[in-house]
């Protein structure tokens, strides 16, 4: 019987499948969207570049050397680098045409040589966020390896300071000690000194998000946009229980020999499977269109996580239904619930900008436990102990939801006459 | 066949059906004739099981209806009033659907589909959408629907509403079709015509009660050999209602202010009665006549037309 009545939706949906496949483009179309505002095209990652502007007081050779430190690797790629005077640096950053401003004072180099304390000033520009920031670090790592190498070079650093002061020229033999001297220490020292390749790549996603090599902004982006989609487009596909009654065939197929818990539970199975094929359809267009893929250890996880997702908003379009006394009040409420559950759940934006209390509140929306999983599964590669907690919660959500929903709408179909 | 036995149904304090019974014999049309609210569709509700009864008795086949479950609805095939088919689909997908609920079939489901797009004269137009037919088509698919099972029972509750006259001839013929063939039918309706060329036996129904039941014959005899004399002018109820004191054989049916309805033997010459009405005061601006017919039953029984 049941399979019956599934057969006859199937086929009435295939007749008109113009919404649903609406409903399917809507999240990847909007990810498309948000992609090309926030993000690159292609493979989610990009490079910045930050102008810095380099004011030199000092003209001695470690202030050169800083300045092209700076044109140096990955740093070249990074930074761009834009020599000014003291004057026109000020005007430049006033404008706000550069994200920092590094001067390095008169006597920089003379300091260092000498083993005195050495400054370098830096100015910000407070209208930026990351290119100041980053400015002001690599500066940083430059003050500290500069410190450092003083420090542990100061021998050969002595023998330099003393032959520049030198009217004459230095013998080769001079020049050769000192080369031999840095070698020495060099050598030495290398394993601790020379610093770790520095790995500025910057990444799109909000601060703080672990990062990996299979970052893709759209698996990042779908994940609350398919959810939320794809409680619409369950929504969409449950009102049908109202669409019949109003159509007078619901209370046809209650005059048969069909019972009105097969009725029900006919709906619900077929809203259930229909999601689960949408969300199929969505992620597959999704690795078609954005390169969102999954190997198959997450597509094992995938799975499983999906049907207990699907389940539960099942439960929760159910329970609209199933306390709205016509299709016209389920068609009001649906969205206000829908709405108010992705943005606690982390659809629209995430959870963690939330005020404290809604925070609180966002444990109670289906729509945050899958997000949760699927960001999980797709970006933070987690393993089934990770997904153990969104699974078991929306588990329980799905039960409640269906159990009350299935009870709550065969006590309403049987009273409809 | 079908026993209804002091049937009751109250919504919200209001009785819509009050302790009806009546019985549908075996192969016949049963008429269950009033005017729309009389409780017809209430009454059919209950037969078809949509309805819990609060109380009285349905039997089919001697087997309780109201507590043998969805199982002993396979016996049934329902109607309905309005339109109840699935528009997406097309008319062997609905037939099929709707034979298949009922446990029909591989080559037998799609021998009896066949035999009834026949019936109906829609094999031609059979793979086309139902949203696509007209008013007529789809009645008379929705019709098929409720046969397409062989229903021991045929409940029709009132299949020509809002048809025009040609598909309503239509209808009429498939229902004699269905008749033809062996199938019972209570047949629901406010036409009096349909009634009167459809059915053998028949119920009149008015606010959940039933006023007469037993063949065409026997409830005409419930006017006797009078006719009904309608009468609409300027006079009071009382002056009405004076009259019978001096027409012996008059019969007052109902007397308000300006209207008033007189059942008159037929032997009785119309010309004298009138001459008597205004002898008596009435003035009289319009009088209409009715022979004895189910409608003047209606009359006599409720003081008023079926169509009101």
């Amino acid at each position: 019987m049941i399979g019956r009545l599934l057969h006859k939706d199937m086929l009435r949906r295939m007749r008109n499948p113009g919404g649903f496949i609406l409903l399917l483009i809507m999240p990847l179309l909007f990810a498309m969207l948000i992609g090309l505002a926030f993000g690159p095209s292609g493979g989610g990652e990009r490079r910045i570049r930050i102008t810095l502007l380099f004011e030199d007081r000092d003209g001695s050779i470690a202030s050169k050397m800083l300045k092209s430190a700076f044109g140096q690797g990955e740093l070249s790629s990074l930074f761009d680098v834009r020599p000014v005077g003291a004057d026109s640096g000020a005007v430049l950053m006033n404008a706000g045409k550069a994200s920092a401003l590094l001067v390095v004072p008169a006597g920089f180099g003379d300091s260092l040589l000498n083993r005195r304390r050495a400054e370098l000033f830096l100015v910000k520009n407070p209208s930026e966020s990351f290119g100041p920031k980053i400015a002001e670090e690599t500066v940083r790592l430059f003050a500290e390896a500069g410190d450092r190498f003083v420090r542990i070079a100061g021998a050969p650093l002595e023998n330099i300071r003393v032959q520049s002061e030198r009217k004459e020229s230095p013998s080769d033999w001079e020049v050769a000690a000192v080369a031999v001297q840095f070698s020495r220490l060099v050598d030495r020292v290398s394993a601790y000194l020379i610093p770790p390749k520095i790995d500025l790549t910057i990444r799109s996603a909000a601060p703080g998000k672990a990062a990996s090599d299979s970052y893709n902004l759209y698996a990042d982006i779908l994940s609350g946009l398919s959810v939320m989609c794809l409680l619409f487009i369950l929504d969409v596909l449950s009102r049908d229980i109202h669409e019949e009654r109003q159509k007078k065939t619901l209370l046809r197929l209650r005059a048969g020999p069909a019972s009105v818990s097969s009725l029900v539970a006919a709906k619900i199975l077929f809203v259930f499977l229909s999601g689960l094929a949408a969300h199929g359809l969505v992620w597959g267009g999704a690795a078609a269109l954005f390169g969102v893929r999954m190997d198959a250890r997450q597509l094992l996880l995938f799975l499983p996580f999906s049907m207990v997702l699907v389940a539960a908003l099942t439960g929760v379009v159910f329970m609209v239904q199933g306390l709205s006394r016509t299709l016209s009040q389920a068609q009001a409420i649906s969205p206000a619930v829908i709405i108010t559950f992705s943005m606690l759940g982390g659809s629209m934006l995430p959870v963690r900008n939330l005020p404290g209390f809604l925070q609180k509140a966002a444990a109670l929306s289906p729509v945050t436990w899958g997000v949760r999983g699927l960001q999980g599964i797709l970006l933070e590669h987690a393993g089934p102990a990770g997904l153990l907690k969104p699974a078991l919660i929306l588990s329980l959500l799905a039960w409640c939801f269906l159990v009350l929903s299935f009870f709550l709408l065969r006590r309403k179909a049987a009273a409809w006459a | 066949m079908l026993k209804i036995e002091n049937l009751v149904k109250s919504f919200n304090g209001t009785i819509a059906v009050d302790r009806i019974s009546f019985e549908v014999r075996k192969g016949e049309i049963f008429g269950f004739l009033g005017p729309n609210g009389a409780g017809k569709t209430t009454t059919i509700n209950m037969i078809s099981g949509l309805l819990k009864p609060d109380a009285g008795a349905i039997h089919l086949d001697g087997r309780d209806m109201l507590s043998g479950g969805p199982a002993l609805r396979k016996n049934l095939g329902v109607v309905p009033q309005d339109v109840a088919l699935y528009e997406e689909l097309n008319a062997v997908e609905n037939l099929r659907f709707w034979g298949g609920l009922y446990g029909l079939k591989g080559a037998p489901l799609r021998r009896r589909i066949d035999e009834l797009l026949e019936a109906t004269g829609l094999a031609d137009r059979a793979k086309e959408r139902v949203s696509g037919y007209s008013g007529g088509m789809k009645r008379r698919l929705n019709m098929a629907a409720g046969m397409v099972h062989k229903p021991k029972l045929l409940l029709l509750d009132e299949p020509t509403v809002g048809i025009d006259p040609q598909a309503r001839n239509h209808m009429l013929g498939l229902v004699r079709v269905f008749a033809k063939q062996g199938t019972t039918i209570l047949y629901t309706t406010h036409y009096l015509d349909e009634a009167e060329s459809l059915c053998g036996r028949l119920a009149i129904i008015d606010h959940g009660r039933i006023l007469a039941s037993g063949t065409q014959d026997a409830i005409k005899r419930i006017v006797g050999e009078n006719r009904l004399v309608r009468v609409t002018g300027r006079f009071s109820g009382i002056a009405a209602e004076r009259l019978q004191k001096k027409i012996k054989s008059l019969t007052v049916v109902s007397a308000a202010e300006n209207e008033a309805v007189f059942s008159l033997p037929v032997a009785q010459g119309t010309g004298r009665f009138l001459e008597a009405l205004i002898a008596g005061g009435l003035e009289i601006e319009n009088v209409g006549i009715k022979e004895p017919s189910l409608d003047s039953v209606f009359i006599k029984l409720t003081g008023r037309e079926l169509r009101d």
